[in-house]
């Protein structure tokens, strides 16, 4: 193998692998599953560092010709990648069903609860209608007082007339 | 008096989802009726809660499983001893709610009862091509069943509370209702048929087009060939409170 393409395979294997460090750094890429790529970034180092220890590993397992052994290798890494990573979507599915489907029932719960609150503002209590001063920092310092009231007492109830004399 | 909630997933079903409802409430006032609009694109939510349904949003689209499944989550946290799922569609006849319910209130020792279009003669007709489709699931839900179940994609079911909680875990997506009656049969429910009556939809096609309908068969028996390898593990986390009727 000629020096500057043992050069090359050994930059392109440590850029590699410092890229991956740095997507993990940057937050880009989870470190559960930096761990895979870190390895595949490992072995092509250790195989682009030395030509004699593929021709060994290719004799062991009778391999006449030994850079086929390096498709063979990255092909199942690839597929194994692959495979990792339709688990994590299927995972990734089923969580977003069930956040869309709590998120649909809590927004129809929190639509109904502004409807009741609403509806409890608008309407002021009749006999101490004219007590409450209609200035708007009461309203806004009333707004817990309704609200926990609406939702005790299913927003019918006319609020007390001690609470703001 | 137990309490009821009818579940409607709908997906741009605004021309019929209206009469639907009002359908409902007019055979039976004793019933909630939750449309879950599947991030449809058209006014199918505000017709249905003008028509009086309490409707549940999904900000995306999740396919009739997603949306169903919602529908349970809903009965389950609401605390409803029984929950029937109708199509929004018009197809499922509101007048049979008696017949798909009868065994649940009569306190039956029933689980699910699937209201079937073949039990007894009705209107009913079909394509010859869905109709394959339906004699084939049949055979295999019969085989794994052990007795036969004439209408398994029957979208038109009652369920009582110990279901309601196990399809809040756990419910098939896509294409359910096959899969459904395997899942329940593996985990020890019991399930009957009830005849009703199966109308033309009133407006809208059917979600199911040819080619789809092979992808979904081959899903759905892959699906129940599943079911049956890991019967009883989705069971363990259920708990028995006793609460059937």
């Amino acid at each position: 193998m000629s020096l500057q393409l043992y050069a090359v395979t050994i930059a392109f294997s440590l850029f590699f692998i410092f890229f991956v460090i740095e997507l993990v750094r940057r937050g880009a890429l989870r470190e559960q599953y930096s761990l895979l790529w870190l390895g595949v970034g490992l072995v092509m180092l250790v195989f682009s560092a030395s030509s004699r220890l593929l021709q060994w590993v290719a004799h062991a397992f009778g391999v006449y010709y030994a850079p086929s052994l390096l498709f063979l290798f990255g092909l199942i890494c690839a597929f194994v990648l692959l495979l990792h990573v339709t688990v994590v979507i299927s995972r990734l599915t089923d969580r977003v069903i069930r956040l869309t489907q709590e998120l649909g029932i809590t927004q129809m719960r929190l639509a109904e609860l502004e409807h009741r609150v609403h509806a409890a503002v608008r309407q002021p209590p009749r006999d101490a209608g004219d007590l409450v001063p209609p200035a708007a920092a009461g309203t806004h310092a009333r707004e817990p007082g309704v609200c926990g009231q609406a939702a005790a007492s299913d927003g019918g109830a006319r609020r007390a007339g001690g609470d703001n004399p | 008096m137990p309490r009821i909630l009818v579940i409607i997933p709908a997906y741009n079903e605004e021309p019929v989802v209206g009469n639907v409802v009002r359908a409902i409430f007019r055979h039976r006032s004793d019933v909630d009726v939750l449309v879950v609009n599947d991030g449809s694109q058209d006014r199918t939510a505000e017709v249905a809660a003008q028509a009086g349904a309490r409707v549940v949003t999904l900000p995306v689209n999740l396919g009739i499983g997603g949306a169903m499944q919602t529908g349970y989550r809903y009965a389950a946290q609401f605390g409803y001893d029984i929950a029937v799922q109708l199509d929004a569609d018009g197809q499922h006849d509101p007048a049979d709610l008696d017949r798909v319910l009868g065994p649940l209130l009569a306190g039956e020792p029933v689980d699910m009862v699937v209201g079937s279009r073949y039990v007894e003669r009705t209107s009913y007709r079909s394509t010859a091509f869905r109709r394959l489709g339906m004699v084939i699931l049949a055979a295999v839900v019969r085989l794994i069943l052990g007795y036969p179940v004439k209408d398994t994609t029957s979208g038109y079911r009652a369920v009582n509370r110990r279901v309601i909680e196990l399809f809040a875990h756990w419910y098939p997506t896509d294409y359910p209702e096959p899969e459904a009656i395997v899942y329940l049969h593996r985990n020890g429910y019991r399930i009957r048929e009830v005849a009703v009556a199966m109308r033309e939809r009133e407006a809208g096609r059917s979600s199911i087009t040819p080619f789809r309908s092979v992808y979904y068969m081959v899903k759905v028996l892959l699906g129940m060939l599943m079911n049956t390898l890991r019967s009883g593990n989705h069971a363990q986390p259920l708990v028995h409170r006793g609460e059937e009727p």
